[in-house]
């Protein structure tokens, strides 16, 4: 029999996509529904990987695109009462747009001067959502809007296999929906960032100088990337509002949902599309964990819940005093020696 | 091919170069030689289009000044610079290959052809080009630049920082880039490296050109000679 001596990280891969696939038989329903949240983020790190990560014009206002695609489609959904499918449609393209027009400034701008305007995009969407509550909810955002499916009776095959209640069916077929574009959007960067777009990427990232020495338009390539970044980030928003989340600004909007996808992308390994796709997952239930902890503090006589936001950034910049360049680059270090030690104790005579 | 005329740059209040005629007939490899400071590599930059400047550089009808880099590179002329621009953090291939950018046609044949004049760059085909050695970065930047099939290459100071035995290996390379007839404007401190491979000389100093003519005129110019030391 031929033994296929994998890498332990795809060794890992392959167990976290299949804990994936079977998640709706391991997991309590709620659990669930958390995960398929936990989904989105991992979405909405992805695209902020791909422009940052890749070509490394750091976005700071990154939430404008998950905030505009789960705005719009919120709207046009509770006020057109255009159908999910549709709402979901128009709120990616109005991302997309968004993420050309924060692309065109790269062609005259760099580093933390272009930054600043992704920073500053987010804080007037902000206030424009303040502005027109009517419309646009205010502080405390729009209800839900309609569920990107309706499952109004038990689905027969989720009955045989044991599942009751409409609810828990609602709540698994949510799951997979998330999971498969969650899915798709990792095979569209993964693929696009090892191809020839992702060198040119790369390259951009390392030296801009030389990249217009080798005759390459580096703006434009900086102008996809974030038209890109912003349509998949605006789609993740767009899709969460209708199937897992709400529309208001402290979920989908907020400057700290910015700095959540920053970090997250960043603990998880920046530039590798893995990593804070699995970091996202991972933050979702940390953050939830620690938010809804009833812990007392001793010293500071609170509870953990009330400062879950610095607890959790102390914890990340610990990880990132350890690990400076992320989780994953470390495993997969941590793998590669693994196979090393192996392969020299497989070579050394017994 | 290129021709420059009555060429003026400057830096802010300094003057880097100062009504600098220049030509570079088809098929020639013409030298631009000087000691540090006498504004070789400002003339290569300029040349390459990274700098602003008064007077004229005419690239086959193209007014440099008027011209972006990739259309510059499409009609052939391609520039490796004193600092290699490489890309640190991806394979040899991969820089290789970005070199053929604007021109992929024949982008295979191309590579092997650079593997057949750089053994060594095959060699270390997959390894990052952070981790070359300063001679074999050299070897990449020459390759990157034939990869996009250039008829005009623009060396800035390609044997700087090289040991011996190395600058040997480029400069046979550079040989067989000549054999290829392609134009190159080499621009050296290296005396020796220049004299082997020149057609013509241009000695600058101080952003001036004090000297101009053929190897063989200029190799026991008396001038040239107490610039470079030789």
């Amino acid at each position: 029999m031929t033994q296929v001596d994998l890498e332990p990280r795809y060794v890992v891969g392959i167990v976290c996509f299949i804990g994936l696939i079977s998640a709706p038989f391991l997991l309590p329903i709620l659990t669930l529904r958390q995960l398929t949240a936990a989904l989105f983020l991992g979405m909405f790190a992805m695209s902020w990987d791909y422009v940052s990560g890749y070509t490394g014009q750091l976005s700071f206002g990154h939430s404008m695109f998950f905030g505009i695609g789960g705005y719009t489609a919120a709207v046009l959904n509770l006020e057109l009462g255009l159908t999910p499918v549709l709402a979901i449609l128009v709120g990616t393209i109005a991302a997309g747009i968004a993420g050309l027009a924060v692309g065109f400034p790269a062609l005259r701008l760099e580093g933390p001067y272009l930054a600043l305007i992704t920073l500053i995009a987010p804080l007037v969407l902000v206030q424009i959502v303040n502005i027109f509550p009517g419309t646009l909810g205010g502080d405390a955002g729009l209800p839900s809007p309609a569920g990107l499916v309706s499952v109004d009776e038990p689905i027969g095959i989720l009955s045989t296999i044991g599942f009751e209640t409409v609810f828990v069916h609602e709540t698994i077929v949510y799951y997979y929906l998330a999971l498969a574009l969650f899915l798709a959007i990792y095979a569209l960067f993964y693929v696009f960032t090892r191809s020839y777009v992702g060198s040119i990427f790369t390259a951009i990232h390392e030296d801009e100088d030389a990249v217009r020495s080798v005759g390459i338009n580096a703006a434009k390539f900086k102008v996809f990337a974030f038209t890109m970044s912003g349509t998949v980030g605006g789609l993740a928003g767009a899709a969460f509002v209708h199937t897992a989340g709400e529309p208001n600004p402290g979920e989908i909007l907020s400057i700290v949902v910015s700095i959540e996808v920053v970090l997250v992308s960043i603990l998880g390994g920046m530039g590798t599309i893995t990593g804070p796709a699995a970091a996202g997952i991972v933050y979702y239930f940390v953050r939830d964990a620690l938010q809804t902890s009833s812990l007392t503090i001793p010293v500071l006589d609170a509870t953990v819940g009330h400062i879950s936001m610095a607890l959790f950034f102390a914890i990340a910049l610990l990880v990132l005093f350890f690990l400076p360049k992320g989780a994953l680059p470390w495993v997969t270090e941590w793998s590669r020696d693994i196979l090393e030690r192996r392969s020299q104790r497989s070579e050394s005579p017994s | 091919m290129l021709s420059v005329s009555d060429l003026s740059v400057s830096y802010g209040k300094v003057t880097a170069l100062d009504g600098v005629d220049l030509d570079v007939p088809s098929g020639e490899t013409i030298g631009v030689i000087g000691p540090n400071g006498a504004g070789k590599s400002t003339l290569v930059d300029t040349i390459g289009g990274f700098l602003d400047y008064e007077g004229s550089i005419t690239y086959r009808g193209l007014e440099v000044s008027e011209t972006d880099t990739p259309t510059l590179i499409e009609n052939g002329l391609f520039y490796c610079t004193e600092r290699r621009d490489l890309f640190g953090q991806m394979s040899v291939e991969q820089n290789l290959r970005l070199g053929s950018y604007l021109n992929d046609e024949g982008e295979d044949e191309r590579l092997e052809e650079v593997f057949d004049l750089f053994p060594r760059l095959e060699e270390r085909r997959s390894q990052e080009a952070e981790s070359l050695s300063g001679g074999e970065q050299q070897m990449l930047s020459l390759g990157r630049g034939l990869m996009s099939d250039p008829e005009f290459l623009v060396l800035d100071e390609p044997s700087i920082g090289l040991a011996p035995v190395v600058l040997d290996d480029i400069s046979e390379a550079l040989t067989s880039i000549q054999e290829l007839d392609v134009t190159i404007l080499l621009c050296e401190q290296n005396l020796t490296f220049a004299l082997e491979h020149a057609d013509r000389l241009t000695l600058l100093e101080n952003g001036t050109v004090q000297r101009s003519g053929t190897t063989a005129e200029l190799q026991s110019d008396e001038l040239v000679e107490s610039y470079i030391g030789g």
